[in-house]
């Protein structure tokens, strides 16, 4: 027993010393971990752009988008990273204020979103709509309207994300917010008495939502796609509902301080190329920024098409997240 | 001398933590966050959770040690007891899941109501699920902790008893109870501790912002607003509220050790006045199977919910067995760290007792293992990050820091369980082996090895496994290739593969437990040369 140990640790310190010792340059990556996973889109994006840039790229994984920001931040000017893959919209202006994001110089003239974008530090890769999905075979008759969920029987339970852990959960926040304005408030205490649970982050509630804990899950109109195309099954939807969507736009930043500016620079120009976009629908399970020249996978033609998107000017989320979040937090304990 | 060494180290780490933070964040505003209605709210309910959370596991856990311990064959006994030792390493992830599918909304019990015409109950996200699960890892533990004060009963205690025909109450009242009312302040301060820095089960139990520990406010404060100063203040706040009540709970010195089941004085005792009544048996009976029902229907849960499935196929993947591999390495590495530094300390507690002069620095050692206790890791992990990304890239230092910040953590229960048996050993062989010169490497291998080797390895099985199931440290320093079985949990969670992360679930559990009784295990293979010194 004590040899099998002794050989283990060995093998394995061996092995950890002897990874990388060539000499090609690396372009260092942070992203979210759903992302650079087996499953998610990373490792095909990294063959793809390693076959053209003569380089290793190495994405690390970081829990969650938020978690990025604030690893950056913690090591400042010293990043090893060359590229922040994985912010979205509401944390554009924070990551901003750092001082520690440079201009892309990215043509966005081919950028095809809900809304403009002129924001010339951060490059949209990647865009949803927050959704609630159901089970169609549970319920029959789902809302059509943010209002109708809200005055939905409290026996009907969603399980939502905390907006201060999850992305989709502080869309939702954002998407509350644009519909209800000063009267978000209430909204929340109207939706509180159905939420189930509140989880740290997306995975553990959607999760929860498919083993049949909850009635209804949030999550992006394009989760149904997944389903349709990966397992077969239209059982799972999203609910369309008339006000409109909150949109979630995902970003990609280069480091001022890069190591690797050059390479950088080129993974950027790459983020807006039909190679990588066309890996984004059926990899992230969300909407390419540009129009794909083989077009979308058919199933994404089902999928529940917003009437109107949603979007909180970024200056004003960054301004106000914090009172809002507090709003939440209060409206939610009671 | 290692025993500085080791406490040194884990000063360094601590303290260097919280200086790499406080130097980054200058002003500590710990008056501002004690002022807060927020703060103080948070302080409330972690506390009030922690209570009520002790409250049930210690009230739960008398009758059902008492039931152990009076009824000392049936079938199933060695596993329910097994299990009590065990509950301790059973990674939360798969704990939550299995909860989930017994209680949950589509959970057993739920089918029952429903079946039964009660209608689907949705009683499990908020305190009550906080509090089913914190009873589920924590009513083992303190029945053990009972049972081996009621296994310390001497002989003759029972004599007595059949003699003067006690009551099963007058059992209780003279005889059990004083066996046990000693080791109950002590349990119950473990289990406060520990429910008081309760992390992953609140967040995913607790139903919202309404349940949010200070452990939670301090993940939200450095992930969500980067707001490190605030970290640092609710980190000295729950440090020091968990330091005082350590003082109250621990105050009167008991010794309270973690033991392998088959420790010495788990004796076999069977001539108790009170175990034929019917009255008893009913009782025990009823205690024992309810503890089983609600010990072992989350792991069936977790396990049925995988058959037929198609998650299956997760393990004809590559990815699967190098998860399996780092996991290995990186629980073992962090086991034997944790059980040699434990050893080291564990000397040393001992060598400062038996100085007379230097009593109280005999605590000094034991409050640094507690306070690895009560550090979130993420404000350890942070503060380290900070500290060693002036000197090296910490992204290729990752893996050696995941072992051993894992080290660190575990260190309080190996701590536990080796204070005494080494102290035990030096009373009894210390005179001994100096008169015949025994010294060194004969020293460990004839005198020390042969007669602490089971709680030697019991705290390298409990350390291994605590780091095996581990996802927190993992996911603070962000990963590029590592990949351990907890994270591709969460891989394919996130990526919809919710089948076969149930798998890895159940897997990872699975290695868990046969660790857990490997390790064991190899305390009962004796060298034969050993046998004849």
């Amino acid at each position: 027993m004590r040899n099998t140990l002794f050989v283990l640790l060995l093998t394995s310190s061996l092995a950890s010393v002897a990874v990388l010792a060539q000499d090609k340059q690396t372009l260092t990556v942070y992203t979210y971990d759903s992302f650079s996973s087996e499953w998610g889109p990373g490792p095909k994006i990294e063959t793809a752009f390693e076959a053209i840039c003569d380089c290793d790229l190495n994405f690390v994984a970081v829990d969650g988008s938020t978690g990025i920001l604030s690893r950056v931040q913690l090591e400042g000017k010293n990043s090893p990273a060359d590229v922040v893959l994985g912010l979205d919209n509401s944390l554009v202006v924070d990551a901003e204020k750092t001082g520690l994001i440079a201009e892309h110089f990215v043509d966005m003239s081919k950028l095809d979103l809900p809304v403009d974008w002129t924001n010339k530090n951060f490059l949209p890769f990647d865009f949803g709509y927050f959704a609630f999905i159901y089970d169609t075979n549970k319920i029959p008759n789902p809302p059509t309207s943010f209002e109708q969920l809200l005055a939905a029987d409290d026996s009907m339970k969603v399980v939502i994300q905390d907006p201060r852990s999850s992305t989709p959960g502080l869309g939702l926040l954002l998407w509350i917010k644009s519909m209800y304005g000063d009267k978000a408030v209430e909204a929340w205490k109207k939706l509180s008495p159905k939420v189930l649970t509140v989880t740290k982050g997306w995975a553990e509630a959607y999760g929860m939502f498919v083993k049949g804990e909850a009635d209804m899950v949030l999550s992006y109109t394009t989760s149904p796609a997944y389903h349709m195309i990966a397992e077969n099954k239209d059982q799972y939807q999203a609910a369309g509902f008339s006000e409109g969507h909150g949109l979630q736009i995902e970003v990609a930043g280069v480091l001022r301080n890069a190591p690797n500016p050059a390479l950088a620079n080129q993974f950027m120009q790459f983020i807006a190329s039909d190679e990588f976009q066309s890996i984004i629908p059926t990899g992230n399970w969300m909407y390419p920024t540009m129009e794909l020249k083989d077009g979308l996978p058919a199933e994404f033609d089902k999928l529940v098409k917003p009437a109107k998107s949603l979007l909180i000017e970024a200056q004003e989320i960054s301004d106000n997240k914090t009172n809002w979040i507090d709003e939440f937090n209060q409206a939610m304990s009671q | 001398m290692p025993g500085f060494i080791a406490v040194t180290i884990v000063a360094l780490l601590v303290g260097g933590s919280f200086v790499g933070l406080a130097l980054h964040v200058g002003d500590i505003p710990l008056l501002k966050e004690l002022t807060k209605p927020y703060t103080l709210s948070i302080i409330r309910f972690t506390l009030w959770q922690a209570t009520l959370s002790t409250l049930f596991s210690v009230v739960l856990a008398i009758p059902l040690a008492r039931g152990l311990y009076r009824r000392q064959h049936f079938i199933g006994r060695t596993l329910l007891i097994r299990l009590t030792s065990i509950s301790l390493i059973v990674p939360t992830m798969v704990a939550i899941l299995g909860i989930i599918a017994v209680y949950g909304r589509s959970g057993w019990i739920n089918d029952v109501f429903s079946f039964i015409g009660l209608g689907r109950q949705d009683y499990l996200y908020g305190m009550c699920g906080i509090l089913i699960a914190h009873v589920f890892f924590n009513l083992p533990l303190v029945t053990r902790l009972l049972l081996n004060g009621l296994a310390d009963i001497p002989d003759y205690q029972w004599r007595l008893a059949t003699l003067h025909g006690f009551t099963g109450k007058n059992v209780f009242r003279l005889i059990e109870w004083p066996a046990i009312r000693g080791l109950i302040p002590g349990a119950a301060g473990i289990v406060f501790l520990l429910c008081f820095t309760s992390f992953a089960i609140v967040l995913s139990l607790g139903g919202g912002p309404k349940s949010t520990t200070l452990e939670v406010a301090i993940y939200q404060a450095i992930r969500f607003d980067f707001d490190l100063a605030r970290a640092v203040a609710l980190s000295l706040i729950q440090i020091v509220i968990c330091l005082a009540l350590a003082l109250v709970f621990f105050s009167r010195q008991t010794v309270l050790e973690l033991r392998s089941e088959h420790a010495p004085g788990h004796a076999v005792n069977n001539t108790r006045p009170d175990a034929q009544t019917i009255g008893s048996k009913l009782i025990d009976i009823f205690v024992i199977v309810l503890a089983a029902l609600f010990l072992l229907s989350p792991f069936a849960a977790v396990v049925i919910n995988t058959l037929g499935g198609k998650g299956w196929i997760i393990i004809s993947n590559s990815s699967f067995w190098t998860s399996l591999q780092s996991t290995l390495v990186i629980s073992l590495s962090a086991g034997i760290i944790a059980t040699i530094a434990g050893l080291a300390i564990a000397h040393l507690i001992t060598t400062l007792r038996m100085r007379k002069q230097a009593k109280w620095l005999g605590t000094a050692p034991e409050i640094i293992g507690m306070l690895t206790m009560l550090i979130p890791p993420i404000t350890l992990g942070t503060g380290l990050f900070l500290l060693l990304r002036s000197f090296t890239d910490v992204l290729s230092l990752g893996h050696f820091l995941v072992i051993v910040i894992n080290a660190v953590f575990t260190l309080a229960f190996t701590l536990r369980t080796l204070v005494s048996p080494v102290q035990q050993q030096k009373q009894r062989f210390e005179n001994l082996s100096q008169s015949l010169g025994i010294s060194g490497w004969n020293h460990w291998r004839y005198v020390f090895w042969p007669s602490t080797k089971r709680p030697i390895c019991y705290a390298l099985a409990i350390s291994t496994t605590l780091s095996a199931g581990d996802m927190g440290v993992i996911a603070l320093f962000g990963t590029d290739k590592l990949s351990t079985l907890p994270l591709l949990i969460y891989r394919l969670l996130g990526n919809y593969r919710l089948e076969q992360a149930a798998v890895v679930a159940v897997c990872l559990c699975a290695l868990c437990l046969l660790l857990f009784w490997l390790i064991e295990k190899t305390a009962s293979i004796s060298p034969r040369r050993s046998q004849h010194a």
